[in-house]
């Protein structure tokens, strides 16, 4: 193998800018698939990251109000959500294993001098894993929070910060007191803020929740822990025959949808990863078709070379080379030329991503009432490397076949009688 | 006997069939330098590539120590080359890319002998061929004289069983080609190498033992040369 190598430099090193301008045609197919996936990549991640950071099995239910009037009930009446809507959501189906209320509502968060807005949101513990929240300090409302009503709150971390008059050691907090309005409430907890808020998200336990909204304590929201509903089509029929249970619950119309909103993560969640991986096919085939004219200026140079060398390789052949050993040399000096440049491309290309990272990936969009990231952890995984890596290998190889092969089918005679 | 050739045939099919060796018989003994002389368009040329296994026969029958050479195999072909003949070109090639020692080594590469070997085996014949001082430069590098020693070299590296010389002297001058001849001779005489050369000079085929004519693809007269007097140029060793 070395001695292929050194026959395969000594050839390179005789036809440099040839090589330079083939091996340029091969760098730019690379960097061009690199730069296409890796922002690619980048554009899905901030989808994602957009869309929903939630497990997917999730159906939350919000409430509505009626579009008719139905048997003495006016059009426009507000279906309101209690405790008994939760049991009931919970035996309506046993795809559905858990069924969890929320009571939302605003109010101020103070610590002396500082005070912010903050949207504050009764849960039940499970919610944390629902919603996928990043606690970094203290604990989550746990079930003795729940059974105890007791005041205890959970902020973010820039809702930790600014209370604490911009000190970044928002841990700080943990265990002291804040005002909710003129109620105290005790940080046991700091989680991570999401990326596109709309502004502060805050955590009490739900029962203490119900007890500080008195007027009738309804429910902002049922979410609904669900299994097995694979198809959309399963999904729709569900959601269909939980509207019309709901309706029937509660006395109003069964056929009227807008009693009742349905947010389905999962099959937004599939609906995504099948964009997503639409978009990844397209940018793939674009890079491939890119590489191709690279690999067809490999081919024709490969093609000039075999040609140009022809007489060498009938003396190669008058010595004793075998026809393997002559498409060897072909096939293996196209593959270095394709494999060398291509490395080159794919450094470049990741460098590429990097910046672009660095800059249009680390700044989000502003959108006037709420910050967006169009790019997001711009780049290409380990596993793209090592593809890339194969496809130049294969690239190379299929680009030096057919000169390979007329390099070896050529008679020693004909190829001596060459011009030199 | 080394070389047997039975009423061999050969016919390019081209636009004017052209029926170029017309039944060949010949045998060339272990040990022996001959010359094979005839006009351009005589089947020399045709005949040396038949006997190079360069090219294919169209009936008759050709063995190289009794071994039939017949309906090979690129491959095959190209294995019995590399051990049976060793070849000297009019036009020395050489590859340009690689340096006189690298140029002698290409035929050990493709025995598969390996680097360190191949290079020491190389250099032995460098030096009996008088090139030590130049085996590390390029053929462009070399006089004519030189890079057909290159090629003598690289020809004798895998102690082949028969040296073909394709016209070793048609592109050098007088002096060099006596030289050439000379250690020709010499390689024939001390290693009891079986030497063909194939020419239309008469002072180079003056040179060998045995000088074979042929003309319009038969083989014609056949001369012992013992006494190298078989030419007027014979005598005095002028070549041109």
């Amino acid at each position: 193998m070395f001695d292929l190598f050194t026959e395969i430099w000594s050839t390179l090193r005789q036809n440099k800018l040839r090589t330079a301008l083939t091996g340029f045609a091969v760098s730019w197919g690379i960097i061009i698939i690199i730069v296409l996936l890796g922002t690619g990549n980048g554009l899905m991640n901030a989808l994602m990251n957009n869309a929903f950071d939630t497990v997917q099995n999730i159906i939350a239910v919000y409430p509505g109000s009626t579009s008719k009037p139905y048997n003495g009930i006016k059009e426009g009446t507000v279906l309101r959500f209690n405790d008994r809507d939760i049991a009931f959501s919970e035996q309506f189906s046993e795809k559905i294993d858990r069924a969890y209320g929320s009571l939302d509502f605003s109010d101020t968060l103070s610590l002396g001098k500082e005070a912010l807005s903050s949207y504050i949101m009764g849960v039940d513990p499970q919610l944390k894993d629902v919603w996928r929240l990043n606690l970094v300090a203290g604990r989550f409302i746990n079930k003795s929070d729940i059974k105890d009503k007791s005041k205890h709150i959970v902020i973010d971390d820039n809702a930790a910060t600014q209370l604490l008059g911009d000190d970044k050691d928002y841990s700080k907090i943990l265990g002291r007191h804040i005002n909710m309005g003129d109620i105290p409430f005790k940080v046991i907890g700091i989680v991570e803020a999401e990326e596109q808020s709309w502004g502060h998200n805050s955590y009490i336990p739900y029962s203490t929740a119900k007890t500080m909204r008195t007027e009738g304590a309804w429910l902002s929201r049922i979410t609904m822990e669900f299994h097995d509903l694979e198809t959309k089509e399963a999904n729709e029929e569900f959601e269909k025959g939980y509207k019309r249970a709901m309706n029937i619950f509660h006395g109003m119309d069964p056929e009227d949808t807008r009693t009742t909103y349905l947010s389905n993560y999962y099959l937004s969640n599939q609906e995504i990863s099948k964009a997503v991986r639409i978009m990844r096919t397209a940018l793939w085939i674009l890079g491939l078709l890119t590489l191709l004219s690279g690999i067809v200026g490999v081919s024709n140079i490969m093609l000039i070379t075999v040609k140009e060398r022809i007489h060498e390789f009938g003396i190669r052949k008058a010595l004793g080379a075998k026809p393997l050993s002559i498409m060897k040399l072909i096939v293996v000096e196209s593959v270095v030329i394709t494999a060398f440049f291509g490395y080159i491309g794919m450094v470049i290309g990741m460098v590429a991503d990097f910046a672009l990272d660095k800059t249009i990936g680390s700044h989000p969009m502003d959108m006037g009432i709420m910050q967006m990231y169009i790019f997001k952890n711009i780049g290409v995984g380990f596993d793209v490397a090592i593809e890339a890596t194969l496809l130049l290998i294969v690239a190379g190889t299929i680009a030096g076949i057919i000169p390979a092969w007329k390099g070896a089918r050529v008679r020693p005679i004909e190829a001596l009688r060459a011009e030199k | 006997m080394l070389i047997e050739l039975k009423d061999v045939n050969k016919t390019y099919f081209g636009a004017q069939p052209l029926h170029v060796l017309k039944g060949i018989n010949l045998g060339i003994e272990r040990g022996e330098f001959v010359s094979i002389m005839g006009a351009s368009g005589s089947g020399k040329s045709t005949l040396l590539n038949i006997l190079g296994i360069l090219d294919n026969y169209d009936s008759g029958e050709y063995r190289i120590d009794g071994k039939l050479i017949w309906d090979l195999t690129e491959a095959k072909a190209a294995e019995y080359r590399n051990k049976m003949i060793g070849f000297i070109f009019q036009s020395y090639n050489l590859i340009g890319f690689k340096t006189a020692v690298e140029n002698v080594e290409l035929p050990l590469f493709y025995q598969g002998v390996s680097r360190h070997k191949r290079h020491e085996m190389a250099m032995e014949y460098i030096e009996r061929l008088g090139l030590k001082d130049w085996a590390g430069h390029y053929p462009n590098e070399m006089s004519g004289g030189q890079k057909q020693r290159v090629a003598i070299a690289r020809a004798l590296v895998t102690k082949p069983d028969i040296i073909l010389a394709d016209a070793p002297t048609g592109a050098l001058d007088s002096k060099t080609s006596v030289e050439i001849m000379e250690l020709l001779k010499e390689l024939n005489e001390r290693d009891k190498l079986t030497i063909i050369v194939v020419t239309h000079e008469s002072g180079v085929a003056n040179y060998t033992n045995k000088i074979i004519h042929i003309k319009d693809g038969v083989i014609g007269q056949i001369e012992e040369n013992r006494a190298h007097d078989a030419m007027r140029f014979g005598s005095d060793g002028v070549l041109k």
